[in-house]
């Protein structure tokens, strides 16, 4: 019985999705719409339906008993319901919704979707549902002609490049008795960066790098402990170690580089664990070379993405991170 | 699932409409049942009202069934239509007693629109009628809360324009949309409500109550006939010895009367309409012996009229009234209308006999027992003491000779049988309350009578009424015209208007209470397929078959077509302005009337500095007027009332200066 209504359902939606495909998308197929008469859906709700059954009920008891005050409700109600879908109809007429962009996220983090809404005549009880999602889902009262800003959270949890799907503006006004909706296909694609896992830094900076000769391409700086070197009385007390002056009364002074000046390459291969565990590492290594301004060179088994910096990099080496298939070479 | 808001007043509100629903129906259902649905409004509205958790759904599953198993057992399955509406109401409250999201409390509503209409099976009543309407709203602003953030005031405003709106149309559909004849037979309701039954067994009553409860209202197309109206509505022709019975010879084999033969050989009494109120029971209304053209109505051999089929709601009739034939009785109805089958009363049977040596016809037999009553010394009473044993006739006649009518017919019925002269007990009314206004006659349940048809040879069927000489006041008009019986019976009465007819106004205000639910009756609840065809016809002419649906279509069409342009018509806005830019506007207004005003473009503090110095004798309240103005416009000062009661004296001033 089960199977059964889940291939109804299935068979339904699959339809529905056809219906949607062949006739609809080119007309959503826009970062912004405005509702109109080409655009808008009207019919009753499923409260409507059972409105709609109702009023038979009443119809038929009123047929049968001959008692025209039964008679009189069962008409008020049809009239309601054509009135509603009319009142429905011009509540939703004139809605603009755009697109203004989508906020990828960090794993376990949902992507935000930002909207825009605003009405040239008072438009109410509006909800916007992305993708038959009960749970992306937010519901404004009015929207009058000060535009709204809205945003969804995506229901995307895990890492990954999403399409964005097909995005349901709808409207119960009035009473709940009709729904009222339209939709806005967006063309664009958002992403689920990995988690970050933290990781050592140096322990990945590749010895590969052409351009260092030792491994890695150091400056003076104050971050990392380098080594220690002889005392020259131009260095100044701050950074002698004490330790080793107690011990061998020797004065030396603690050497510090920066991994600022240094190209670092990231490497899924050398990275350890899981799948998505060396991609939640290499995310966290992206974004902490990014925060120090570190050059860095990625590379995945199918891509290699070349030495830069910069936040539009960080973009870069995150989606390309986060569209990671698997790795084929192996 | 999405968020209730107001669920509290969501809830309250429904439980409120089952509330009313519930002490309408507490006159139809069983006390027991009635408890527990009250029980259940109380406890739903205490549980919302106190933000207590709901009852889990195995105790209310177990609840649910304890009280559809009471249902069962006190209402029982032969009465079809109030178990369905017991089981519509217990359904409702234990929904709402356990709805919590947004789709529970859909179906909730919508049942109660079912619900509601269900009232309208067991009353149609002006009162009932408004009560409805009121609740109806109240359901569809719960609807709106539903789907909004409104409270309910405002809800209950959206609603009632809605429902405003769509009412004409509505009426208009009822009006011209073609009457449908019943999909099928409905059991009807049974409405336990009549003054008669089928048998009349007078004597083990102590208190005759008395109910002001409309039966019928009969309307004369002409002169109305001479007083006393004896509306007949049931016979009994068979005795067992206490109670007069109707036999089931007469309950089937009620032959269809020949119509043409009553209306060829007797003479027409009278003319006239009849809207009788719903009932279960078949019979109908009328005078002596009555015939009857209309649809559902049947009329059989012995003038009594019938409905065809049950109908739950108020049914319109036409009758005529004939004089009962002077054809002589066959034997089998001789033998039938003069059989005793119990003879346990026999002083009475004596005394029969005793008028009978004494007289010589029928005719002498029949003033005889009237003078009998007479000289007796009977009286009238509706607290008469209960009789019981073999002999209750006996009893009657010689120990207590109080009594109503039933005692009255009964006692005779069995003396002229017992002398061998056909008679028969009939029930029905007598009399009722005349108005002149509309040559309506409104005969209710305390007019309920009993009384005698006696076969006198070349007379034919002749009323027999002992009451009228014992008590002859009951004749003219209703009881409660009649002075004498007058305080007995509004002891009787329950309370109602009706019982406080004493008073001038406040028997103005019943009858014209009544002149309104008689237009209601006969306008609203009697507007049935042949009434349509009439109005229609009076519309169209005889081409109704096609341009009917025509034009429902059109102008329900056009109707539509006409509210969505309005909602789409593109809205000018009027920004509303401040109250002192209005008085200013009217100074400005005034300025360019008496060409004082300065055709530059000043801000209006420098125009009503312009016009105080071309109009000096205004100039001291223009210039008031302009502080005024700059303080409630520039300084931030509320616009209070006593500021405008000012600017309007200001404005007054100014004008009338010259």
């Amino acid at each position: 019985m089960p199977a059964k209504k889940a291939k109804r359902v299935s068979l339904f939606t699959s339809f529905k999705r056809i219906i949607f495909e062949k006739f609809l998308k080119n007309k959503h197929l826009k970062n912004s719409i405005t509702l109109e008469h080409n655009t808008i859906y009207v019919l009753p709700s499923s409260l409507g339906w059972y409105f709609v059954i109702v009023a038979i009920l009443n119809f038929v008891m009123g047929i049968n008993y001959q008692n025209n005050l039964i008679l009189v409700m069962s008409y008020l109600m049809f009239v309601v319901i054509v009135l509603a879908v009319c009142m429905g109809y011009s509540n939703a007429k004139g809605l603009t919704v755009t697109f203004d962009k989508v906020l990828p996220s960090f794993s376990p983090q949902k992507p935000i979707l930002k909207l825009s809404l605003q009405s040239n005549s008072i438009c109410q009880s509006v909800s916007i549902t992305y993708n038959n999602d009960l749970k992306a889902h937010t519901h404004y009262d009015t929207i009058s002609n000060k535009s709204i800003s809205s945003s969804l959270l995506l229901p995307y949890e895990n890492r990954g490049s999403y399409e964005l799907q097909r995005i349901k503006i709808a409207s119960n006004y009035p009473f709940g008795l009709v729904s009222v909706w339209s939709y806005l296909q967006i063309q664009t694609k958002t992403y689920v960066y990995p988690a970050h896992e933290y990781v050592l830094s140096d322990a990945h900076i590749s010895s590969q790098d052409e351009y260092a000769q030792n491994g890695m391409a150091k400056k003076p700086g104050t971050e990392e402990f380098e080594n220690l070197l002889i005392h020259q009385p131009e260095m100044g007390l701050n950074r002698i170690s004490w330790k080793h002056y107690a011990k061998t009364k020797q004065l030396l002074v603690k050497d510090f580089v920066d991994f600022k000046t240094t190209n670092a390459l990231f490497d899924f291969n050398l990275m350890t664990g899981a799948t998505e565990q060396r991609l939640s590492q290499l995310c966290y290594l992206v974004c902490e070379a990014t925060e120090h301004n570190t050059p860095f060179m990625l590379k995945l088994p199918n891509t290699l993405i070349n030495i830069n910096t910069g936040q539009a990099h960080k973009q870069q080496c995150l989606e390309s991170l986060s569209s990671f298939a698997g790795d084929n070479n192996d | 699932m999405i968020e209730l808001k107001n669920e509290k007043v969501i809830n309250l509100s429904l439980c409120f409409i089952y509330a009313c629903l519930v002490i309408f129906f507490s006159a139809h259902l069983p006390l027991p049942f009635i408890s527990v649905l009250a029980g259940l409004c109380l406890w739903n509205a205490f549980i919302t009202g106190k933000n207590i958790a709901k009852p889990n759904a195995w105790l209310a599953n177990i609840l649910a069934a304890g009280a559809l198993g009471l249902m069962v057992f006190t209402i029982g399955m032969s009465d079809t239509v109030i178990l369905f509406v017991a089981m519509l109401l217990l359904s409702s409250l234990f929904k709402l007693l356990q709805a919590k999201n947004k789709k529970h409390y859909h179906v909730i509503t919508t049942l109660t629109f079912f619900s509601l209409s269900s009232v309208y099976l067991f009353s149609q009543t002006i009162v009932t009628t408004l009560t409805v309407s009121g609740l109806y709203i109240l359901n569809f602003a719960v609807l709106g809360l539903l789907e909004s953030k409104h409270n309910l005031k405002i809800s209950a405003k959206q609603s009632s324009k809605l429902l405003l709106m769509a009412l004409p149309l509505a009426i208009f559909l009822l009006l011209f949309l073609p009457k449908m004849p019943a999909f099928w037979q409905l059991p009807g309701p049974k409405l336990a409500k009549t003054g008669l039954s089928e048998q009349v067994d007078p004597f083990d009553i102590a208190k005759l109550s008395n109910s002001d409860e409309l039966v019928f209202r009969a309307t004369f197309s002409k002169q109305p006939p001479l007083t006393p109206y004896y509306w007949r509505a049931i016979i009994h022709d068979e005795f067992n010895g206490n109670a007069w019975l109707t036999s089931d010879f007469l309950k089937y084999n009620n032959q269809q009367s020949n119509q043409n033969l009553a209306t060829e050989q007797n003479t027409l009494i009278a003319n006239y309409s009849v809207i009788a109120e719903p009932a279960t029971q078949k019979w109908l209304y009328g005078l002596t012996y009555s015939t009857s053209n209309s649809k559902n109505v049947d009329a059989n051999a012995l003038g009594l009229l019938r409905k065809q089929s049950y109908q739950a709601k108020s049914l319109q009739y036409n009758v005529a009234s004939y004089q009962f034939s002077v054809n002589p009785l066959n034997e089998f109805e001789q033998n039938r209308y003069t059989y005793l089958g119990f003879k346990q009363n026999i002083k009475t049977n004596k005394l029969a006999m005793q008028l009978k040596e004494q007289v010589s016809n029928e005719q002498t037999f029949y003033n005889a027992l009237l003078n009998y009553f007479v000289e007796q010394n009977f009286t009238y009473t509706l607290t008469p003491s209960p009789m019981s044993g073999n002999n209750t006739l006996d009893q009657f006649l010689f120990e207590n000779k109080r009594g109503f009518c039933g005692h009255y017919a009964s006692a005779a019925a069995f003396i002229f049988r017992s002398a061998g002269i056909p008679a028969r007990v009939v029930s029905g009314y007598l009399g009722g309350e005349y108005n002149n206004d509309n040559n309506t006659l409104t005969v209710r349940q305390y007019d309920a009578h009993a009384w005698v048809e006696v076969y006198l040879q070349n007379k034919g069927w002749t009323i027999f009424d002992a009451t009228a000489v014992v008590a002859p006041e009951r004749l003219n008009g209703s009881l409660s015209q009649n002075q004498e019986l007058n305080e007995e019976f509004k002891n009787n009465l329950d309370f109602g208007l009706v019982s406080l007819s004493n008073f001038a106004a406040i028997n103005w205000l019943r009858l014209e209470l009544e002149q309104l639910d008689y237009q209601w009756s006969s306008w609203v609840l009697g507007f049935d397929q042949e009434k349509q065809n009439d109005f229609l016809k009076s519309l169209f002419g005889n081409k109704t078959s096609w341009l009917v649906p025509l034009f429902v279509l059109i102008t329900a069409a056009l109707c539509f077509a006409v509210y969505f342009i309005y909602l789409n018509w593109p809205k000018t806005k009027t920004a509303k302005l401040p109250p002192i830019v209005k008085a200013y506007n009217e100074i400005l207004h005034w300025g360019n009337k008496k060409n004082i005003t300065s055709t530059d473009s000043l801000s209006p503090s420098q125009q009503l500095e312009f016009m105080a110095k071309k109009k000096p004798s205004a100039s001291k309240e223009l210039i008031e007027f302009k502080h005024l103005f700059e303080n409630s416009r520039y300084a931030n000062k509320p616009f209070t009332k006593e500021r405008k009661t000012q600017a309007k004296d200001l404005i007054k001033l100014i004008k009338s200066s010259k």
